[in-house]
């Protein structure tokens, strides 16, 4: 079974910073720091496009980690080059110079699309019998946002990841995903989309969407596990807000120490938000059993469990 | 008591609990804008839908923008229960 060994990231030097935009969008400094929860908004360079992100993300992984021949590379994006022609995945492929023995493709999903993207990749993999894959995400939100939309623009940030999946006996310690749950509300795609080039957030609709089904579905997830909240070492919720987030923590009853936060540096950065958070987690040995919760765009909601499984060490 | 004034006491109840910052110190405050009273536009997001679950109202966006103060709240609430029953 496919497992998760390693996670690197890339986010862009370049920022605004929040606190600068009191006046303009009439809110306070608590607003921003205790409320939406970001500092700065990260921004890629105007020369930087989403396949250079990928490949600075490939490039942060540790020798030890990134992978001497890669079977499969996926990249999750609703922002890619060019429009999406050609596939970004292709992009990186060649950039990253690898074998001609890799298949590619892209997915096309926010919020959601890393739950979603690991279950496609290890399913791939598996029906394939291929060794390894890597997983980017990049979704470079900036190319969208307007600079004076209030709900938008002080709040999504630009970032990449790469997840690496390992099958086999010798992959390594890492998180073997266990079970998932997929749901969609497609009614309500209008919620936040991209309106004419820019992007348009019903802040207030992805607030109640958020609240009252991610709990739902969570709590579905840990039933078909057998599992109750408190025997999750950790959530890992996709960072929409600080104010998501918290609200998501009360509701459901969790510990602080139980709902890790990564949002004030650079903002809400789509379906980097958890691979984010799991690159920290995988550090921490003792954290066993984690729940990612992906929601947001579509509207999608997607969770997952995993469980660090240490029987493929190597030596 | 009417019914607004029943249901503007379980929205003091309700506004406090959801947002324990928010000033409610004389009767006026319940006919203030929200945000002069510490409720921001956040908070009031949160505490509308405290509203719609505990009330079992549906709170559409087109009312959102009437719904000031709490005793606007208030009124909107009782109307929609007296519709239902």
């Amino acid at each position: 079974m496919a497992r998760i060994t390693a996670i690197a990231s890339y986010v862009p030097g370049l920022y605004e910073d929040n606190l600068q935009k009191q006046e303009k969008f009439n809110v306070d400094r608590e607003f921003i720091l205790n409320k939406l929860g970001v500092r700065r908004v990260s921004r890629k360079g105007e020369a930087e496009d989403t396949s250079d992100m990928c490949v600075k993300a490939f490039h942060a992984l540790p020798e030890e980690d990134r992978p001497e021949r890669t079977d499969c590379i996926v990249v999750c994006t609703q922002n890619p080059d060019g429009g999406g022609i050609p596939h970004v995945s292709a992009i990186v492929h060649g950039k990253l110079g690898l074998e001609e023995d890799c298949a590619c493709f892209d997915i096309a999903l926010g919020c959601s699309g890393y739950v979603y993207s690991l279950s496609i990749l290890q399913s791939f993999m598996e029906s394939n019998g291929f060794a390894t894959g890597l997983l980017f995400t990049a979704d470079p939100y900036s190319k969208i946002i307007d600079p004076d939309d209030k709900n938008t623009a002080m709040l999504f940030g630009d970032a990449a990841t790469v997840t690496v999946l390992k099958n086999g006996t010798d992959a390594g310690d890492g998180f073997l995903l266990d079970r998932f749950v997929f749901q969609t509300r497609g009614a309500d795609w209008d919620a936040l989309h991209n309106a004419d080039g820019s992007l348009f957030m019903n802040g207030r609709a992805i607030f109640n969407f958020a609240l009252t089904n991610v709990p739902v579905q969570v709590d579905r997830l840990l039933d078909m596990s057998g599992l109750e909240t408190k025997d999750v070492d950790l959530f890992l919720f996709h960072q929409g807000s600080k104010f998501i987030v918290d609200n998501l923590r009360k509701k459901m009853g969790l510990l602080p120490e139980q709902v890790p936060m990564e949002i004030e540096q650079y903002g809400n950065t789509v379906s980097s938000s958890i691979p984010l958070l799991l690159e920290l987690v995988l550090k921490e040995k003792d954290k066993r059993i984690i729940v990612m919760s992906g929601f947001g765009l579509g509207l999608s909601w997607a969770s997952c469990l995993a469980i660090r499984d240490q029987s493929g060490l190597r030596g | 008591m009417s019914d607004e004034s029943k249901v503007l006491g379980k929205i003091r109840e309700l506004v406090l609990d959801v947002v324990p910052s928010a000033v409610l110190s004389s009767e006026e405050d319940y006919d203030r804008p929200m945000s002069e009273i510490g409720i921001d536009s956040l908070d009031s997001m949160s505490f509308l839908l405290e509203v719609q679950e505990k009330f079992g109202v549906e709170v559409p966006d087109e009312a959102v923008d009437k719904l000031t103060s709490l005793r606007s709240i208030a009124a909107y609430v009782a109307k929609q229960q007296a519709e239902k029953s």
